[in-house]
């Protein structure tokens, strides 16, 4: 199976009567996307800005980003969009350097943000990519998960619309992606053959009923299953939370296993699962992951990465053991969250751990003259003992002092970042 | 660049009083530099002056802690420093103690940066290499001017807020507190390099260490649950309407104490969980199910058991840091033995 990206490496964004681009160049009507995000029933209005790469801006209560991206022979974002349907074959455009960036009106204590400029440039590639943001004040009484999943079909709605722009323009550049069926999928003898092992979601935060995650299901009892990487990459999934769907669209380790494919290594495939609550679950999840890896894709190693919070931890250490017992090399991905907590469910057979980094270290973000998403961000009382939990509202616009973490996109759960850590 | 006010604390010895005969002089602080406080100069150079000495007996200091704090904190702030700079004390376990309890008590109190100096296996660094930065002296008075030479440098930096390194750069003892650095490639490109390399019988390095936990011996069965005094404890949030002890939701500092006499059922009006690792909703609509005290009451009743404590312990276990984890289980554990009770139920989610 085969999926053809096709780049175009947009200069720059701009409002304009009609959206075309021309020239590299995004022009984007902004009554025309209003009007069609205006029909959904939830949102009383919605305002579309639009922030440049060094703007001195900052985009507030960050819900979800995504890269625009147009299926040119079928459905777009199936069971979260469009009508069921399949993804990962075929030709679809991407715009590179320009993300949507989703907002939360209701979501008044998220420190997720994006900064157009300062320090935070050189965390996170979604503070480099011109950003649509979308800001949708909710209809009176509306619910806030109703409001959340709206908001999130709003952002594949614009994506969509954005790209289809591209539908007639060649692209700037063609990138492929390529493996054939399972049995067919057979390197050179000398290249280990690598499976990537992907919990896509950990329902110690359940999913809404109907919330849909990968390919519309709300993934609640979902089993281990072997896909193709291509559906990632092609709008199968849309993450729940802790991670953006911006990084399943451009999947560092799916892309990492595709470049060095028949290089230094064999790409196996991909085993999607999610980490489920109870131990019996997990147990049988991870077990039954590792044994598609070995015995489906005939895997030599594998790699783990997770989403979600320490919970599921304990899925991945069980997934490496499996693994290994299964007589199968292990690596992890595991971001650390706290200074001084550490990684705590670590068995010691288990020695083979990547750090995308750790999320409360602190960085001073500076003053900036415009803010989208909100007037306020909530920052925790500064308090060394403790002994007033909670959380202060200062203006949004003022010199913040936050955790990395808070920067949308600077540590990716499955594996991007620029960052590793160090003991001192 | 403004000179940088340092003050200099050492013992009596080396404040050149005299010997163990003189372990408990009281707390004094003198205008300028004292004996090794020369070569201490020397390293700040032209960035900082040490406007004041402070010094106290090693023993005086040990029995009369707070008050040796209290009296030297109120005479250094006289000084308005912006730097302190305690020791070094070598393998001197009292001397490296009040070295790292003055210097954690400045740079709270103060609020100003603080540098102790001592050998990596001298008790006060145990103690307080977390909270403070220390420089590794190495066990005798040999290496006085290179120690002094690296807290003056380290202590500079500090005073400057400018960004630490590394501990094996600027010569400090690891605290065991992680940091972000920049990496050459990125996490996906390592962890591939990290499973090639392991299938290939190379060496490797995981990027983070397992934890140490300390080994402890499950106690004894109970012969007899009849007699059994039974507890419940959870580290799932449980707290009473309002949190009127704020134990917080995630990275615990403390637990709260639930007085349950005469409660036959956990009403979800007067209970609620908080704890940021879990959904609670369910926990909220029954609390029961995350503490069970509606069946311990009806084992109780039945005579199964002795008797149910008549307190639940509760913390929310939500990212504890491990020291914090290990002292809220330690207070459970030793006021649950004063009450006499034989057993404890842990309710964890």
């Amino acid at each position: 199976m085969r999926l053809e990206l096709g780049l175009h490496h947009i200069k720059d964004v701009r409002f304009a009567t009609r959206t075309e681009i021309d020239s590299d160049v995004l022009s984007i009507s902004r009554s025309e996307l209003a009007a069609h995000l205006a029909q959904e029933p939830l949102f009383e209005r919605v305002e579309i800005e639009l922030t440049h790469p060094g703007e001195s801006c900052r985009i507030l209560r960050v819900l979800d980003v995504v890269e625009p991206r147009y299926r040119l022979n079928g459905f777009n974002f199936p069971g979260a969009l469009d009508p069921n349907g399949l993804v990962g074959e075929g030709e679809t455009r991407a715009l590179k350097n320009v993300a949507v960036v989703e907002t939360d009106s209701f979501a008044t204590q998220s420190r997720s943000i994006i900064d157009m400029n300062g320090p935070a440039a050189a965390y996170s590639p979604l503070c480099n990519t011109h950003n649509i943001v979308l800001v949708a004040h909710p209809k009176l009484g509306a619910d806030k998960d109703d409001y959340r999943l709206a908001m999130k079909k709003a952002g594949l709605k614009t994506a969509t619309y954005l790209a289809a722009a591209a539908q007639n323009v060649t692209p700037s550049k063609r990138q492929s992606f390529e493996l054939p069926p399972v049995a067919a999928n057979q390197g050179p003898k000398h290249l280990p053959r690598i499976a990537y092992i992907f919990p896509m979601h950990s329902h110690q935060h359940p999913t809404q009923q109907s919330e849909p995650v990968f390919y519309g299901s709300n993934i609640q009892g979902f089993m281990p299953t072997i896909v193709h990487p291509n559906e990632i990459l092609d709008g199968a999934l849309m993450f729940s939370y802790s991670a953006f769907t911006w990084f399943a669209q451009n999947h560092p380790v799916i892309h990492e296993l595709y470049r060095r494919h028949g290089r230094d290594l064999w790409f196996a495939g991909v085993v999607l699962t999610i980490a489920p609550v109870t131990i019996a679950e997990k147990e049988r999840n991870t077990a039954l992951a590792a044994r598609l890896a070995k015995e489906v894709l005939n895997a030599d190693g594998v790699i783990a990465t997770k989403i979600g919070g320490g919970a599921v931890d304990t899925d991945l250490m069980m997934i490496y053991t499996r693994a290994e017992e299964m007589g199968m090399k292990a690596t992890l991905i595991i971001m650390e969250r706290y200074p001084d907590t550490g990684i705590t469910f670590v068995p010691a057979n288990v020695n083979a751990l990547v750090t995308p980094g750790l999320t409360r270290d602190p960085i001073t973000l500076p003053a900036v003259e415009r803010i989208i998403g909100g007037d306020t961000i909530a920052l925790d009382n500064a308090d060394p003992d403790n002994s007033n939990p909670g959380v202060t509202f200062i203006p949004a616009n003022h010199e913040l002092n936050l955790w990395i973490g808070d920067i949308a996109g600077a540590i990716s759960q499955v594996g991007a970042s620029r960052l590793t850590t160090y003991m001192s | 660049m403004k000179k940088i006010r340092v003050v200099h604390y050492l013992n009596q010895f080396f404040a050149q009083i005299g010997g163990e005969d003189k372990a408990d002089v009281c707390p004094e602080i003198r205008d300028g530099i004292v004996g090794p406080g020369r070569a201490l100069q020397q390293a700040l150079g032209e960035n900082g002056e040490v406007v004041a000495t402070a010094f106290c007996g090693d023993n005086y200091f040990a029995e009369r802690q707070e008050e040796a704090i209290d009296e030297l904190i109120r005479r250094m702030a006289e000084y308005r420093p912006d730097l302190f700079i305690a020791g070094p004390a070598f393998e001197s376990g009292r001397y490296g103690s009040a070295c790292g309890a003055i210097c954690d008590a400045v740079q709270r109190r103060l609020k100003i940066a603080v540098v102790a100096g001592m050998d990596e296996d001298n008790v006060g660094a145990d103690i307080h290499r977390k909270r403070i930065y220390i420089v590794n002296s190495g066990p005798t008075i040999a290496r006085m001017t290179p120690t002094l030479q690296r807290m003056a440098a380290l202590g500079i930096k500090l005073a400057r807020h400018e960004s630490i390194g590394k501990p094996q750069d600027e010569g400090y003892l690891v605290r065991g507190i992680k940091r972000n650095e920049f990496a050459t490639k990125p996490p996906a490109e390592r962890a591939v390099d990290m499973l090639l390399a392991k299938l290939r019988g190379e060496t490797f390095h995981s990027e983070i260490a397992p934890p140490k936990f300390a080994d402890s011996k499950p106690a004894p069965p109970l012969r007899e649950l009849k007699s059994a005094v039974i507890a419940l404890v959870t580290d799932g949030g449980l707290v009473p309407e309002g949190n009127p002890d704020k134990i917080e939701p995630g990275r615990p500092t403390r637990f709260t104490t639930i007085p349950i006499s005469g409660v036959t059922s956990l009403d979800p009006e007067k209970y609620d969980a908080v704890h940021s690792g879990y959904d609670t909703a369910i926990a909220n609509r029954d609390p029961n199910r995350l503490v069970p005290l509606d069946a311990m009451r009806e084992l109780e009743r039945e005579g199964t058991i002795g008797k149910l404590h008549e307190f639940v312990h509760s913390t929310g276990g939500a990212h504890a840091a491990v020291e914090n984890a290990t002292r809220i289980g330690k207070e459970i554990a030793s006021q649950l033995k004063i009450a006499g009770v034989t057993g404890v139920i842990l309710t964890s989610t």
